[in-house]
């Protein structure tokens, strides 16, 4: 894993974010780009942003890489929306927006015009499991000629955000979302590695998913973090030798 | 030549507008037959476009209840009848529970779909995250009872393509023994037919809807939207061989690629989509003056074809004039999500049967789409090696090669 970003968000912050996206992924993005995206396709470019800021990615080409996207129940809402104004006014009622930017494909898409990627771009999963399905496919999929890299991202809200209704005491709708930047395994890597091991009997622990990898990921652990895929399997992150020293040097030292 | 990597199609299910089984789907195309209609499910009064590539039923596969089965969504009973019968075709149903079994489906709009027609009958599940506890692939594979691993993938209308090419690297990296892949949409409805209608992507050829879907053709108005699906067992050769089953074909190769233009609009730039089929091309080891059949993924939308035609004249250079070319969509309809699948089964028919399916309504070709045209009828053409493209809304550009085995 060569990078990673991860953002958490409620509606607000996403609809801040939104005018500055091109500045944190260093790219002029055309306006009409995201003016219909959803607010996990923000979330998704804001989170890949912020792994290009934590990296030395910011002057990759990233022409020839592939981008997988996972997010969970995109645009419940809009849809919400959909279905009282397509009952309230029939078929002329129905954003032509609507499928371009809702259906499971969209973030991916997006992306891929955002960061200029010509490689494969694929929406992955879409429901309950997502993260699981999309960290499969970007196994499958990382590694294979001509692609130097890949990026996965995972999206999701935690509640999801009701419109009309009360808000929950103590449980703000959060869109959480992390960028993994991807490349074949290399010996001599000396950072994160991610595993996925469909083959692999792992009974105990959570499914994995987009905040579970959020939790491990910005809490920089030292030890390597394990989470049930959710048809069997396992995925582990394991931290990079050079993180490992410092923290057991700091340890020493204290 | 070794077979060790080689993965082979060994069952087919299907459900689309021109039937249910391979071979009646296979004799509908070779016979030029059209399954686009006046929509008459749902109120299309205020519609711009009206018809569609549609079918009634979906059969209860073998097993099923009957009356349970129809309580299921339309999706679920399409995607459980082509799994279930591509797992009899291929022999592998009642063995399904002992071996690693895996699953990659094309589904793109799984939840709006889902959220549509619950609303539709009054119900509030959109607004109720619990109710939505499992996924399309984890219902069939609770029902299917499969012990492998699942996965749904999306890339719009070349969805299909992808599914098949995942499957076929599961099997390749040893995590599975068998897989299906494929995709299924019931995306005709009343929300979606709209949603394409303002998008003026569709066809406005209400009167006539049998003659609405034609690719190439220089009176074309936009593509007719149609449903249905199709899945495949996929297995090593290995063990294909072993139980001497029939083959199909073989996965040969597969090339993806980004426009990285637009979300709905193909680029101008042929570029993108030309190194799609140049990477499958490469990938099956394949030359153009090798294939015998290319299904295109002509929609009969004005821009998208010729742009087609264009990415075609580059990458078949000498062959052009050679290798004929069709589009199904023409007699289905454009069956979104599920029509890269959907074609990948008109390629394996045009092998088996030596001969290619037709693009009908193609009585005044677009001169600026100068193909080797298979014009209205079947026409009779040995076929080892057969390409499908498929492109898809997000600017996603496929190619599958399919290689008779």
């Amino acid at each position: 894993m060569t990078a990673h970003g991860c953002v958490r968000m409620t509606g607000e912050d996403l609809l801040a974010l939104r005018p500055q996206l091109g500045g944190m992924i260093g790219r002029t993005l055309p306006t009409s780009l995201l003016k219909h995206g959803d607010e996990q396709t923000i979330a998704a470019v804001a989170c890949i942003g912020r792994a290009i800021q934590n990296s030395d990615l910011g002057t990759t080409d990233f022409t020839n890489w592939g981008v997988l996207a996972a997010p969970r129940f995109l645009g419940r809402t809009t849809m919400l929306s959909a279905v009282r104004r397509f009952f309230a006014e029939g078929a002329w009622g129905v954003s032509p927006h609507m499928i371009p930017h809702r259906s499971l494909h969209a973030i991916s898409g997006t992306l891929s015009q955002a960061l200029a990627i010509h490689g494969p771009n694929l929406g992955i999963g879409g429901g309950p499991g997502c993260a699981s399905e999309a960290l499969l496919a970007v196994a499958a999929m990382v590694g294979r000629d001509p692609l130097p890299g890949v990026w996965a991202v995972f999206t999701g809200w935690d509640p999801e955000p009701m419109p009309g209704q009360d808000e929950p005491v103590g449980a703000r709708p959060v869109c959480s979302a992390v960028a993994l930047a991807l490349r074949a395994a290399d010996p001599s890597w000396r950072g994160l590695r991610l595993r996925v091991a469909p083959t692999k009997t792992r009974t105990n622990g959570d499914c994995v998913s987009v905040e579970a990898l959020c939790d491990w990921l910005e809490s920089s652990p030292a030890t390597t973090g394990g989470w049930r895929l959710d048809c069997g399997g396992a995925v582990e992150l394991t931290p990079g030798v050079a993180s490992i020293c410092c923290i057991h040097a700091k340890r020493l030292a204290a | 030549m070794s077979h060790t990597n080689e993965v082979l199609i060994t069952g087919v299910g299907t459900a689309t507008p021109l039937g249910s089984s391979y071979r009646e789907v296979g004799d509908n195309l070779l016979a030029g037959r059209s399954g686009v209609r006046q929509v008459t499910r749902f109120n299309v009064g205020d519609h711009p476009s009206q018809i569609a590539g549609q079918f009634d039923q979906v059969p209860t596969p073998e097993g099923w209840d009957a009356a349970s089965f129809g309580k299921l969504s339309r999706q679920m009973q399409l995607s459980l009848w082509c799994c279930a019968e591509a797992l009899r075709d291929s022999g592998r149903w009642t063995e399904r529970k002992s071996i690693r079994l895996g699953m990659v489906m094309g589904i793109g709009a799984e939840w709006l779909i889902a959220w549509e027609a619950d609303a539709a009958q009054g119900g509030q599940r959109i607004q109720c995250p619990s109710e939505d506890s499992e996924s399309l692939v984890q219902s069939l594979r609770r029902e299917l009872h499969m012990g492998g691993p699942v996965a749904s993938v999306s890339a719009a209308c070349a969805s299909g393509n992808y599914a098949l090419a995942q499957a076929k690297r599961w099997l390749e990296l040893g995590w599975v023994d068998v897989c299906l892949a494929g995709a299924c949409d019931m995306a005709v409805t009343p929300m979606s037919l709209a949603g394409f209608g303002n998008l003026r992507a569709l066809s406005r050829r209400n009167g006539d809807p049998q003659a609405a879907s034609r690719p190439f053709d220089k009176d074309r108005d936009g593509f007719v939207m149609g449903e249905g699906g199709a899945v495949f067992v996929l297995e090593r050769a290995e063990t294909a061989r072993r139980r001497s089953v029939r083959v199909y074909a073989e996965v040969a190769g597969f090339g993806a690629s980004s426009d990285a233009h637009n979300m709905v609009i193909p680029s101008p730039d042929p570029k993108p989509a030309i190194q799609a089929m140049r990477l499958a091309l490469a990938d099956a080891r394949v030359v153009p003056s090798e294939i015998g059949y290319i299904n295109a993924h002509a929609t009969s939308t004005p821009v998208g074809d010729s742009a087609e035609a264009r990415v075609l004249e580059a990458v078949l250079g000498d062959s052009l004039s050679k290798v004929p070319v069709s589009s199904t969509k023409s007699m289905t309809g454009h069956l979104l999500t599920a029509a890269a699948a959907v074609e990948a089964l008109a390629c394996l028919v045009a092998m088996e049967r030596n001969a290619v399916p037709p693009t009908i309504n193609l009585h005044n070709p677009d001169p600026e789409c100068k193909l080797c045209h298979v014009p209205n009828e079947a026409r009779p053409h040995p076929v080892r090696v057969a390409l499908s493209n498929s492109f898809g809304f997000g600017g996603s550009n496929t190619c599958l090669v399919l290689r008779a085995a």
